[in-house]
């Protein structure tokens, strides 16, 4: 269930592609008339964490395995760590109801699956909680990013994404190279010739 | 590289730096091509899907017209999207890019663009358009395409031709637009009236320099019209406004047209300014009538120019048939930008706070000159300060303050007549001794001798000020460094103050005064700046 290469793509074009697109029509809805149902993740250290089904939507990802039927035991998510997995379990549950992924929320909407889980603006206190969850270390963030990718989650993944822009933007070309551990492959020919070639965007 | 002797981020797949990438501005994307040939295309991602084009200043920088021509056609093959919002292109003066223009414009209608701006630059032109527009809008023509773009909210034109007018029912289809803002365009009474009466959700119209249209007439039918500015159009001599949900009316330049307001009872803002500083009577004679019809605003804007004719228009004068006092009743903040500053002018300024008597003012914003002329030749002429009070008076901020004897002396008038005032806010003269720029460098870049003059300079002004007698028990006064940093540290902790502190603040910064288009912070909707060079 890797993600895989995508291809170009925003996190706007991401919220817009059509969800749940394996689902037929005919296989029973994943939540009865009865209250919430919680899945437990397993991060690759073995750690487990409980979330509520209607968060762990917030995955494409994980959305594709429940409804393949696999969320009943705990679902196995190998190439995240414990600490990473805390912490994106956590934004989940932070960003229930925001609008980054509302689109999405309501293609399920017809199932009648999400009633209770009205779409809400960004509160502040949301706001808030996104720049402290990325005020964490280079590695870190890109911890973060990888999991947003192979997890598919739009609301993650902007957050994510723009705190790296924003690390980034105001970095010398070398700053940019060091951040991302970067070995500059060209020659200085090359080099050369893209400056010329994108000769306003060095001026 | 790290230990396991990866690049760290290389790992990410390229849509998840394509994310990153499409989250930065277009120029430092752009930049990421040298990081290494694994990120050599990596930048065109931000073109794929990119919602807001801009191909102005930032993006032309120093290439040759040849090259932004080319480089901005090379960008929008790499965009696959099928919707866009912004538009924005400064094209060169060059008639051999009009395909290309035209090819732009079809691009951003089929992309069902909601805001355009294009304007084709003017350097070297003669700056006077009214003697030269033919020169000015020459060949290049608006691709007429653009009047069939159903969904746009925002127009912009620049230094480009409308006519002739292909069918004037074409712009029907423009039904939706918001915002029409017109510079050096020849656009015509007629295309103006078909504007008013098919545009029905036209909130705001800004016309700079045109000269081709001598009648506006703005009747009911235009109900949304909220702003209406219009910046040296001097050929109008027909002007008629009837749309009582107009909020704001800005005039700068040349005017012949007094008295035809006939209705603008909603009226909240006006701003009444000359452009180029001149102080010729019979070029600015009417704006003081044209103060009378808008004395009911709350928000008023004036410049030394309506200030030199107060006296003349409002005092038994035999030039000038007499109005009388014009009581500025609702007006609760004035701003006056002072082309000049000296007794002559605070006598100005006395008598204009003697006939145009503002009872509620709670705000007040003046712009002093950055070069002053203090002159102490014309002693005899100035007048005694008026008996007025300024009882609601709560915020003074004075820009370019130097202490000069006439602005101490208005300082003094204006503590002493305000018994409720809170704060006095005075900015000094922004310094450009380390360079020609008018950003400036901030507290640091400059040489630490100097910044302790300066530093005493202030010092001094502050006691002087301090010493002065005051009205209102605790006036706390602020004093600005000059420095643009400080200045707008400063801004924070008076936001409360509202939009049109913004106002003066966006005209300060852009650094060239009354041009019309620092207003466009009153209203959000606006680019910040103005696309059109």
């Amino acid at each position: 269930m890797s993600s895989g290469d995508s291809g170009p793509s925003s996190s706007k074009q991401l919220v817009q592609q059509p969800a749940a697109a394996g689902r037929s029509p005919n296989q029973p809805p994943l939540l009865g008339a009865g209250g919430r149902k919680v899945i437990v993740l397993k991060s690759g250290d073995e750690e487990e964490f409980e979330v509520d089904l209607l968060d762990a939507m917030q995955s494409r990802t994980l959305r594709r395995a429940i409804e393949d039927g696999c969320g009943d035991g705990p679902m196995p998510l190998p190439n995240l760590t414990g600490p990473v997995l805390a912490k994106v379990v956590e934004l989940f549950r932070r960003h229930r109801g925001d609008p980054r992924w509302a689109d999405e929320l309501q293609e399920t909407e017809k199932e009648g699956m999400f009633k209770d889980y009205a779409p809400q603006k960004p509160t502040a206190e949301v706001k808030g909680f996104d720049r402290e969850f990325v005020s964490v270390d280079r590695d870190a963030l890109f911890d973060l990013l990888r999991a947003a990718n192979f997890l598919e989650a739009p609301g993650l993944l902007d957050v994510t994404c723009d705190a790296a822009a924003d690390a980034v933007m105001n970095m010398t070309v070398e700053e940019v190279r060091e951040y991302f551990g970067l070995v500059n492959d060209y020659t200085p020919e090359e080099e050369a010739a893209l400056r010329k070639q994108h000769e306003w965007a060095f001026q | 590289m790290d230990a396991d002797g990866h690049d760290r981020i290389s790992e990410l797949p390229d849509a998840i730096l394509g994310c990153i990438l499409s989250l930065m501005p277009a120029k430092a994307a752009t930049q990421t091509t040298i990081l290494s040939r694994r990120w050599r295309h990596l930048w065109e991602y931000i073109w794929c899907f990119a919602t807001n084009l801009d191909f102005t200043a930032e993006f032309a920088g120093r290439q040759t017209p040849g090259d932004f021509v080319r480089n901005v056609n090379r960008y929008l093959k790499l965009h696959l999207g099928k919707k866009i919002q912004r538009f924005l292109v400064c094209c060169p003066r060059d008639l051999r890019f009009l395909e290309d223009v035209e090819k732009w414009v079809e691009f951003a209608v089929a992309r069902d663009v909601e805001e355009f701006w294009l304007a084709f630059l003017a350097e070297g032109m003669e700056t006077e358009f009214w003697e030269d527009y033919e020169d000015w809008v020459g060949g290049f023509m608006v691709p007429h395409q653009l009047f069939d773009c159903v969904p746009l909210r925002v127009l912009g034109l620049s230094n480009c031709r409308l006519s002739p007018f292909p069918d004037i029912a074409r712009i029907r289809s423009l039904r939706y637009l918001r915002f029409l803002s017109l510079t050096r365009v020849d656009v015509t009474s007629a295309v103006l009236q078909s504007v008013f009466s098919e545009c029905r959700h036209l909130e705001r119209l800004l016309l700079r320099d045109c000269v081709h249209f001598t009648s506006i007439r703005l009747t009911a039918t235009c109900v949304q019209l909220k702003q209406l500015v219009l910046v040296d159009c001097g050929e109008i001599f027909d002007l008629e406004i009837s749309a009582p949900s107009l909020q704001s009316f800005h005039v700068s330049g040349d005017i012949f047209f007094y008295k035809m307001l006939r209705d603008v009872t909603g009226l909240t803002d006006a701003f009444i300014c000359s452009i180029d500083k001149s102080l010729s009577r019979d070029r600015y004679e009417d704006y003081v009538p044209l103060l009378s019809d808008v004395a009911h605003v709350e928000i008023l804007t004036i410049c030394t120019a309506t200030l030199l004719l107060v006296d003349v228009w409002l005092e038994d004068s035999p030039e000038y048939p007499p109005i009388g006092p014009i009581p500025l009743r609702n007006l609760r903040e004035l701003q006056l930008l002072m082309d000049y500053m000296s007794m002559e002018y605070l006598s100005c300024i006395y008598v204009f706070v003697d006939l145009c008597p503002s009872p509620l003012l709670e705000r007040l914003f003046v712009r002093l000159p950055l070069i002053p002329k203090d002159s102490h030749s014309t002693e005899a002429t100035i007048k005694q300060p008026p008996d007025a009070r300024f009882n609601h008076l709560r915020l003074i901020k004075m820009h370019n303050f130097r202490g000069t004897s006439s602005e101490m002396k208005l300082v003094r008038f204006l503590l002493e007549k305000s018994p409720a005032l809170e704060s006095l806010v005075l900015v000094a003269t922004p310094k450009r001794s380390t360079g020609g720029g008018t950003v400036d460098h901030g507290p640091d870049g400059r040489p630490p001798g100097l910044k302790f003059l300066e530093e005493m300079d202030m010092k001094i002004l502050r006691g002087q000020v301090l010493a002065l007698p005051r009205a209102a028990g605790a006036v706390q006064i602020v004093e600005g460094s000059g420095v643009i940093q400080n200045f707008r540290g400063k801004k924070a902790s008076l936001r409360c103050q509202g939009i049109s502190f913004e106002l003066v603040e966006a005209i300060i910064s852009s650094g060239n005064a009354v041009k019309g288009w620092g207003l466009g912070s009153r209203w959000s909707a606006a680019p910040a700046s103005d696309p059109a060079c």
